[in-house]
């Protein structure tokens, strides 16, 4: 099942200060990046976790093998780490990592003397607005593909489980992007209403999915 | 703090509050994982694939034989000086360069200006020095005289604009 529930949303306004106005994603991924510059490591872990998935996704665009696509995202995160101290968050973070992203699959491909697979014309800029789900090659593993197919079930049947205000403002959220104010307007309650109520869904979604989790052959961070 | 991190995942953490999540993401392995798991469910719902794909355990494995990365810090609230600095010392330097070129009489120094009658004395000193067998040594020795250097050469001027004044 595929939610959305936004169709009338109305547009971002603040009404409150500048002092209370939400980071928002990029400058939250500005403040991960200064910590990780001041010599916190933790934090790149969160980028990591971040991102992982997105940067999977478009170095499958290139290459085949979906081992070879996690040794690719692996080595692309251990090269934006050394190369963190010359970032100067010009641009906004995953752009950057992308970028890298290409360049190290592209490398990876050269010394592994192949060419990329029909969809390489890949750069940072297109990744963003490209629609993976409907091109996304599925190089996936068996047991990969298996794990996607129990972590969605397990998602769906946990959502379906959600009190009605949970469900909704999680959807909203995830699926239909919009900010806490935003839903705020649309549910019309609270903001700190919706934080618990996002809050809440993850949390007992998170519930269902942690001994499918915990049986996973990665090791958890 | 699980609420906390919930709106971190959003991007919808106010500033203040960052650094207490960031402390407890650092210390607590549970922190951690609801972390993971916001983006993972987030990546679900939103039916994306590689759902089973999970590096971070691995790269940050791989990141502990890693120097720390240290930056230096972007300078951000004086960056205006440095600028106006630069001008200022611009403007000083060629202050400095107009005024030694373009201010009048100063040929002449101006100490001996404001005092004439020391001037005199200097004068009548190097009258009395100049007598005609010191001027006859001075023509005599003036082919050893340095003549390509610039020192010896003042050196010569120097004498010739005594010896004149002296007749």
């Amino acid at each position: 099942m595929l939610y959305s529930l936004a169709a009338d949303a109305k547009p971002r306004i603040y009404s409150s200060g500048e002092n209370t106005k939400p980071m928002g994603d990029r400058e939250a991924d500005r403040i991960l990046v200064e910590r990780v510059q001041a010599g916190d490591k933790q934090a790149f872990g969160l980028l990591v976790a971040k991102y992982q998935r997105k940067l999977a996704r478009l170095i499958s665009r290139m290459v085949r093998d979906s081992a070879e696509v996690e040794d690719i995202v692996q080595d692309s995160f251990i090269r934006a780490y050394r190369a963190l101290p010359g970032f100067r968050n010009d641009s906004a973070f995953y752009t950057w990592l992308y970028r890298i992203g290409v360049n190290t699959a592209k490398n990876w491909l050269m010394t592994h003397g192949r060419r990329a697979s029909a969809t390489t014309g890949v750069d940072s800029e297109e990744a963003e607005s490209y629609d993976e789900a409907d091109l996304l090659r599925d190089t996936d593993t068996p047991e990969r593909l298996l794990m996607t197919k129990q972590i969605g079930q397990t998602v769906n049947a946990a959502m379906e489980a959600l009190p009605e205000d949970l469900r909704t403002a999680i959807v909203l959220r995830e699926i239909d992007g919009l900010s806490y104010e935003e839903i705020a307007q649309v549910m019309d309650c609270p903001i700190g209403t919706v934080r618990s109520r996002i809050f809440r869904a993850r949390d007992a979604i998170s519930a269902k999915l942690r001994p499918l989790l915990d049986a996973a052959p990665d090791k958890r961070w | 703090m699980k609420t906390r991190i919930s709106a971190l995942v959003d991007g919808e953490l106010e500033s203040h509050e960052i650094d207490e999540v960031l402390g407890a993401v650092r210390h607590n392995q549970e922190m951690r994982s609801q972390w993971c798991d916001c983006h993972l469910i987030g990546a679900a719902l939103r039916r994306e694939r590689g759902l089973g794909i999970d590096v971070t355990a691995r790269v940050m494995s791989a990141l502990e034989t890693e120097p720390t990365v240290l930056a230096p810090k972007p300078r951000r609230a004086n960056d205006w000086r440095r600028p106006a600095l630069a001008l200022a010392a611009s403007a000083a330097g060629v202050s400095v360069v107009a005024w030694l070129t373009l201010s009048p009489g100063r040929e002449a120094s101006p100490l001996l200006a404001a005092t004439p009658a020391t001037g005199q004395r200097v004068v009548a000193t190097v009258q009395s020095q100049s007598s005609p067998r010191l001027q006859e040594y001075l023509v005599a020795h003036q082919a050893y005289a340095p003549s390509g250097a610039m020192v010896g050469g003042a050196r010569n001027i120097r004498t010739v604009s005594v010896s004149g004044e002296g007749r």
